[in-house]
């Protein structure tokens, strides 16, 4: 494998209540498309954050193209990733372009006014985030399939070879769920960006990506295709439920058996 | 855009023409004769000294109203997107009630003398103002991180512990120095100690602060969506807050120190403005400055003219502002769009 864009080694850090990565390994080249998976609390929120440098690492390190995250100025890191938080409530009414062109600032820095790139920038991130008929809307009038859509729209304007997702498809419906993981698609395939986003879904994961990367209690304790990790026996231990795993549609589909109630 | 274009134009015309109002009316000197006395003047010619004295008291005025403005209106927009709160303006953080201690102290102590140009009343005021913050940035900093909800917080609490300190120092000093305190406590542009060195100092520090917060408005705009977003997009948001937390209390914390603390201008002009101009910082502290600075010059004006015009005594602007900026907030909030 080629040298990895992002890489991490015994990366920990601990709240104060307790560890939530614990001594995590990994490298993701640049063009990889992964998702990260786990139950709630397995670390997943976590892991993105430190290895975008919001979180310091209690221990281990992250480097992006071999340098250590620490060596990047913040908007150099930003030219680099963009990142997509989970929750991001805006309560000033800007407008969905207004919004995006403030992806621009890794670019054009505090004081620089917006130029041609940065308004044809904007203007393609719209478009592919499929909000360019909502460019005029206050955000804050937005529903939130469409507000999710604009923040996305904001990560692609940032330009950087690799965007994160914090749970992309939360509070999204179904048509909203799969229209939103293929535009990330998109995004990896024909711009070649790299994507690493942290899903609950194993469902649209095993769709969507090639790569999944399973977590719990912040450790990594399976990583491959959706076919080497993705396997009744390790998800029912660690979901602590009863799962089933079938083909159908040809598609892999993971679901959690139902207790009936007649027991 | 067009919105825009109308407000910007309407407040500055509004700012000329209550500049004009504030030189022109007053007793002493009839509007005709203090424009031809100002046109002389600004030609560089002399005055009789009475006329130049009435004039350089105006115009003092005029300007001490303008700094007042221009701070509270400023500090409050930044503070609205930094701490995330519609409710923040520049006293938040207990500024005006850390100035009211120090102007108490000095005043039931009897303080003379001061430094330069300031009294002992107008450096207490800052060192308090600025005091009421420190404690609060100490209080909500951790691990290298500035919580803005401690902040608040511990601005509030801050902001209530110097107003018992002020009213335990009223409940014991003699009526005389009650009445003073009171007087400043309710913020005021009549007061004699207000020289033309003193707002020449302030406009300076006023402006440098202002004139900061007008140029980081981009990275407001970015705080504005969030810290962990600004992070992300590229902002440096720690020492970001610290900067904008700083411009906005140097610049409050003079204004205090020069007339008390003036109430409601920082909270309402830029929600006020946020309507028409939107949210972006750049048009919005243009805007806001400028809005500030026409609303206390108009408010000192209309107080100071009623008051010589029905002769009775001037009601104190700061009262002034917060009984008409009171309601209109409420209107505001009651039609709000977002």
């Amino acid at each position: 494998m080629a040298a990895a864009l992002i890489e991490a080694k015994a990366l920990s850090f601990s709240w104060p209540a307790g560890p939530a990565i614990v001594e995590v390994d990994l490298a993701v080249a640049a063009g990889e498309m992964v998702a990260v998976v786990g139950p709630n609390g397995a670390g997943k929120s976590t892991l993105l954050r430190l290895l975008s440098g919001y979180l310091k690492p209690t221990r281990g390190e992250v480097r992006w193209a071999g340098k250590r995250l620490a060596g990047y100025g913040r908007r150099r890191m930003a030219q680099r990733l963009s990142f997509v938080p989970q929750y991001s409530e805006v309560n000033l009414p800007f407008r969905v372009e207004e919004m995006v062109m403030l992806g621009r600032y890794a670019r054009l820095g505090p004081f620089r006014p917006p130029g041609p790139a940065d308004r044809a920038a904007v203007e393609r991130a719209l478009l592919y985030a499929g909000v360019a008929a909502l460019a005029a809307r206050p955000v804050s009038q937005l529903s939130g399939g469409e507000f999710q859509r604009a923040v996305l729209a904001r990560a692609l304007a940032q330009g950087a070879e690799a965007v994160f997702l914090d749970e992309p498809t939360a509070h999204l419906d179904l048509s909203h769920q799969v229209q939103m993981l293929a535009v990330l698609r998109r995004l990896n395939r024909e711009e070649g960006r790299t994507v690493v986003a942290a899903l609950h879904d194993l469902n649209l994961a095993a769709a969507f990506f090639p790569r999944i990367l399973l977590l719990a209690e912040g450790r990594v304790v399976a990583a491959g295709s959706p076919d080497e990790v993705f396997k009744e026996g390790r998800l029912a231990e660690i979901y602590g439920c009863r799962v089933r795993v079938v083909s159908a549609a040809g598609r892999k589909l993971i679901f959690p058996e139902i207790p009936n109630g007649k027991e | 855009m067009r919105r825009k274009i109308i407000t910007f134009t309407f407040l500055i015309i509004a700012a000329v023409a209550i500049s004009a109002a504030a030189a022109l009316l007053g007793p002493g000197l009839g509007p005709a004769e203090s424009a031809r006395a100002l046109l002389r003047l600004l030609g560089g010619g002399d005055l009789p000294r009475e006329a130049h004295a009435i004039l350089l008291v105006r115009l003092t005025r005029l300007g001490a109203a303008a700094c007042v403005g221009v701070a509270l209106a400023t500090a409050g927009t930044s503070l609205q997107a930094v701490l995330r709160n519609p409710l923040a303006d520049p006293y938040i953080l207990g500024i005006a009630a850390g100035g009211g201690f120090g102007a108490a102290v000095a005043t039931a102590a009897g303080l003379g003398g001061g430094v330069a140009a300031f009294s002992a009343i107008n450096l207490c005021a800052f060192g308090g103002a600025l005091c009421a913050v420190g404690v609060g940035v100490v209080v909500a900093r951790a691990a290298g991180i500035l919580s803005v909800h401690a902040l608040l917080l511990a601005g509030v609490v801050v902001g209530a512990f110097f107003t018992s300190l002020i009213l335990l120092i009223l409940a014991i000093v003699p009526a005389r120095d009650q009445h003073a305190v009171f007087l400043w406590l309710m913020g005021d542009l009549a007061n004699p100690d207000i020289t033309p060195a003193k707002v020449a100092f302030a406009a300076v520090l006023v402006g440098l602060c202002s004139a900061l917060l007008l140029a980081l408005a981009r990275p407001l705009d970015l705080i504005a969506l969030g810290e962990e977003t600004a992070f992300h997009l590229g902002l440096r948001v720690e020492r970001f807050k610290v900067l904008i937390l700083a411009c906005a209390s140097l610049a409050t914390a003079a204004v205090v120190a020069l007339a008390g603390p003036i109430g409601f201008v920082g909270l309402v002009v830029p929600h006020a403005l946020r309507r028409t101009i939107g949210p972006r910082h750049w048009p919005l502290m243009a805007a806001a400055a400028l809005g500030g600075a026409a609303l206390v010059a108009a408010g000192d004006t209309l107080v100071r003219t009623t008051a010589d015009y029905f002769e009775m005594p001037i009601v104190p602007v700061g009262v002034f502002t917060a009984l008409i900026g009171a309601p209109y907030f409420l209107a505001i909030l009651r039609r709000r769009r977002y």
